[in-house]
Formats: structure tokens, C-alpha cells, sequence
């Protein structure tokens, strides 16, 4: 075998490694994406469920108007940003807001004893136990994909081939920002 | 731990005196028969030291065993449970079939999580193939549950062999008549694999694999008590966790920290089972 054999056969191999390497990072990719849909999907159903927690408590408590004008709002500024980092920070300032205006209707006995309300409240409950779990599997596969790419050897060609960091999607902001948000 | 030979002979059962007695005149007839008058003082002295030497190590290992038995009763007591030195085997999953032989040993039973059930070490040995040889064993700690998961023919989930290449696996996967469910998760798609039955399709896997109930198996498979891979089957009427190890008297916190870790994935299956039970599937605006 002559020297240039040994070469060939040496960048066949470390052709074939980037190759493998290559697949399964864009197979962790595709992962990231797919528990962002779940986030994205849990994330929807908590929007609309709030139409219809206003609407079941309107007949009972009236004067409430403003906190579920202010939760409209909210979800208003939550469905207009996207992707995981602009995401953090409003969904987490309507989730706050949220369980604020269910701790407020459960002031009212007569809306706590509703077959209704009381339905709501459990889709409601079961829609952020669904929301925490897919955050929980999104930025577990975030930290297994920015890990990957961060490491050598696969950081010296990584940002060669187009991979980046994904964002995490974090679960709650300074009281600061939610205030400020809130407030606005 | 079954029949100690050792000290369930009814020779070994008997008083201190009845088998130095015994073993002191064993030792003088045989010390006669070989060396004659000298030689059975010498063998009467010899067997009375061995007696001694006898029922110390006899009792010691009765009083081991009596100790380790107590513990045990103890422990089952506590959780409400029955102890069984000779456990059932069970034989009804393709892990517990698995092997040549099958044996059970320390088994508890009784109400685990509001489901009958029987915690155990599982034992599953293997012959060498054309030979007489002693062959292998694996032994796996197994909490075997009656239980029924609704609308899904089975469910197993079991540690992915990373030497075996996916078209491998599919071509297995037509084989056994399962497929395999692909989800969100990296982690537990890198150290799980699982499957259902063919016949079930994408949507009664989601309605059973929600993005909780795979947080539920993520945190399983990362829990120290499943370092040595995570086994879950879900077949007709029974449900079984397992993993390699095995059931020790002096550290039974293995086997209360291997209850508490499956009870949030078996608390999830009973919620999910009495969802499905308790409502048709409306697919597509129609019954099932």
C-alpha cells in the first residue's frame, strides 16, 4: 500500500465519521423541532382556554372585567411572538396572570360550585401539567443538542455545516419582567 | 433463599449435646476401626471438636437465616404485604419467559399502588448450547402487577441496543407484529425503545404517550435505580417493571426505592386506562 493509499483510505475515513456525525445531528435537530411543536401545541390549548374562562365567568362576576381584559391582552402579545426565546417571557407573564384570575373566580361560591367552571379548571390544570412535561423534554433535547455541537470534535465543523444553538425555553422570567409586563 | 440443606437436615436441627454426642461417637468407631484401642480415644476426641465446630457453624448460619427472615417479615409487614421465601415465577412477558429456566425467590405480595401484585427476584438461567456446562444467569428485580391497559394490545419498553442498527430492528419489529413509537424525546429515544402492537396506531400511542407520560419515563430512565436499564411491558392483564439486580435483606431501601420510582408511570397508566374506560374514542366525529 503506498503512501497515497494510506492518505485516501485515511480521508474516506474521517469523510465517513463527518457523515455519520452529520446525520445525527440533523436527526437531533429534527428532535428539537419536534418537542418545540408539542410546546407550540400545549401552548395553543392554554390559549384557548382562556376565551372560555372569561366566558364562564362573566355571568358570575362582571366587575372582574379588567383582569380578563388584561389576560386578553396577555395572550394577545404571547400568539404574536416566536420561537422559544421571544416566547419566554410573555407565555410565563400569562401564566402568572392566568392562575391569578382562577385564584380570583374561586372567590365566588356560587361560580366554584359550576359543573362548568370546575371542568375548565381541570383542562386548565391538566393543560400546564402537559406544558411543563413538553418544556421539560424541548430543553432536555436543547441541552443535548448544544452539548454535541459544543463539543469537541464536532465544534470545529459544526458551524461549518449550519448547526447552531437552539434556545431554551425558560419556565419563568425575573419578577421584574413579569411585573413590568403585566403592568403595561 | 429456599431450603438451606445445611440446616434444615433433621441431623443439624438437634440439640448441641444430641450432635457433639453423635459425632463424638462417630469419631471413637472410626478412630477403632482404623488405629485400634488408641485410636478411638483419638477419634472420640476428634469428632467431639468437630461437633462442636459443627453446631457452631450450624447455628450461626440458622441464626442468619432466622435474622434475614425477620427482616423480611418485617418489611412486607410494614407495606402490607406477604412474604414468600419460594416466590411465584411468573412466565407471562416475553422478558419473563425469556431463558431456559426460570426460578423466583424473595417474593412479596399483596396491594401495591391499589393493584394486585408481586414484587420479586427474577431469575432466568441459560444452558450452553452442545455442551454440559453450567451456562448463564441474569437475575432481575420485578414488581408483576394485574392490570389491564385499555385499546392497546401491549406496550414494552425496554433498553435500545446501540450495537443493533434501526433496519435490524424494523425488520425484528416484523417478526414480533410491534412497531416502534418515535417521540419528542432525545434522551429516552437514545436509551429506550418502544413498541407497541401493530395494530395500534399513532393515535392511542399519543393518547397514552402524552408529553407527561414521557417526562414520567425520561426521569425513570435517568433514576439511579434503572442505571442498569429500564424494563416495561404491558401485555393482557399484567404490567412489569424490571431491571438487572437482584433483592438483598441488608438493603431492602433498593427494592422501596425501586416501588417509589415506577409509581408516578403506574399511576399514569391506571388514570389513563379509567379515561378510556369511562369514554369512547371520538376520532374523525366517530365512536370506537
Amino acid at each position: 500500500m503506498t503512501p497515497l493509499h494510506v492518505v485516501l483510505l485515511l480521508l474516506a475515513l474521517v469523510g465517513l465519521l463527518v457523515a455519520i456525525s452529520f446525520n445525527r445531528l440533523v436527526r437531533l435537530r429534527n428532535k428539537v423541532t419536534e418537542a418545540w411543536q408539542d410546546v407550540d401545541v400545549q401552548l395553543q390549548r392554554r390559549h384557548d382556554l382562556i376565551p372560555r374562562l372569561a366566558e364562564t365567568v362573566k355571568g358570575y362576576a362582571a366587575h372582574e372585567n379588567p383582569v380578563f381584559e388584561q389576560l386578553a391582552r396577555l395572550r394577545s402579545e404571547a400568539e404574536q411572538a416566536r420561537g422559544a426565546a421571544a416566547l419566554s417571557v410573555p407565555e410565563a407573564a400569562l401564566a402568572a396572570a392566568l392562575q391569578r384570575a382562577i385564584a380570583l373566580a374561586e372567590g365566588y361560591p356560587t361560580l366554584r360550585a359550576s359543573d362548568n367552571f370546575v371542568a375548565l379548571q381541570k383542562e386548565i390544570r391538566n393543560t400546564e401539567d402537559e406544558i411543563a412535561a413538553s418544556r421539560y423534554i424541548y430543553n432536555d433535547n436543547v441541552r443535548i443538542f448544544n452539548t454535541r455541537i459544543q463539543t469537541f470534535p464536532v465544534s470545529a465543523y459544526a458551524d461549518v455545516l449550519g448547526f447552531e444553538p437552539a434556545p431554551y425555553f425558560q419556565s419563568d422570567s425575573s419578577d421584574r419582567d413579569l411585573v413590568a409586563v403585566a403592568d403595561r | 433463599m429456599g431450603l438451606d440443606p445445611l440446616t434444615s437436615s433433621p441431623l443439624l436441627k438437634s440439640s448441641t449435646a444430641t450432635l457433639v454426642t453423635v459425632c463424638t461417637a462417630l469419631g471413637f468407631f472410626l478412630g477403632l476401626m482404623g488405629l485400634g484401642g488408641e485410636g478411638a480415644l483419638l477419634g472420640g476426641l476428634g469428632g467431639a471438636v468437630f461437633g462442636f465446630a459443627l453446631d457452631l457453624f450450624v447455628s450461626s448460619r440458622r441464626a442468619r437465616r432466622d435474622r434475614e427472615q425477620g427482616v423480611l417479615d418485617r418489611w412486607a409487614a410494614k407495606r402490607g404485604l406477604l412474604y414468600n421465601a419460594s416466590s411465584p415465577v411468573f412466565r407471562d412477558t416475553p422478558l419473563l419467559y425469556a431463558g431456559d429456566e426460570q426460578e423466583g425467590r424473595y417474593g412479596f405480595t399483596g396491594e401495591i399502588f391499589g393493584l394486585r401484585g408481586t414484587v420479586y427476584e427474577h431469575i432466568t438461567r441459560y444452558k450452553e448450547e452442545g455442551s454440559n456446562g453450567p451456562g448463564g444467569s441474569h437475575c432481575y428485580l420485578v414488581l408483576h402487577l394485574v392490570f389491564e391497559l385499555p385499546r392497546i394490545g401491549f406496550l414494552h419498553i425496554h433498553p435500545r441496543l446501540a450495537i443493533v442498527p434501526g433496519e435490524l430492528e424494523a425488520l425484528a419489529n416484523r417478526v414480533t407484529g410491534s412497531r416502534e413509537v418515535n417521540l419528542e424525546s432525545a434522551g429516552l429515544s437514545e436509551r429506550c425503545r418502544i413498541e407497541v402492537n401493530e395494530s395500534c396506531d399513532e393515535f392511542r400511542a399519543r393518547r397514552l404517550l402524552t408529553p407527561r407520560a414521557t417526562a414520567i419515563l425520561l426521569d425513570l430512565c435517568e433514576s439511579e435505580v434503572f442505571a442498569r436499564g429500564l424494563h416495561i411491558e404491558a401485555e393482557v392483564g399484567k404490567l412489569v417493571f424490571a431491571t438487572p439486580g437482584r433483592i438483598d435483606s441488608e438493603h431492602m431501601e433498593r427494592v422501596d426505592d425501586f416501588l417509589a420510582a415506577v409509581q408516578p408511570f403506574v399511576v399514569w397508566l391506571e388514570d389513563f386506562a379509567a379515561r378510556s374506560t369511562s369514554k369512547p374514542e371520538v376520532r374523525n366525529g366517530r365512536r370506537s
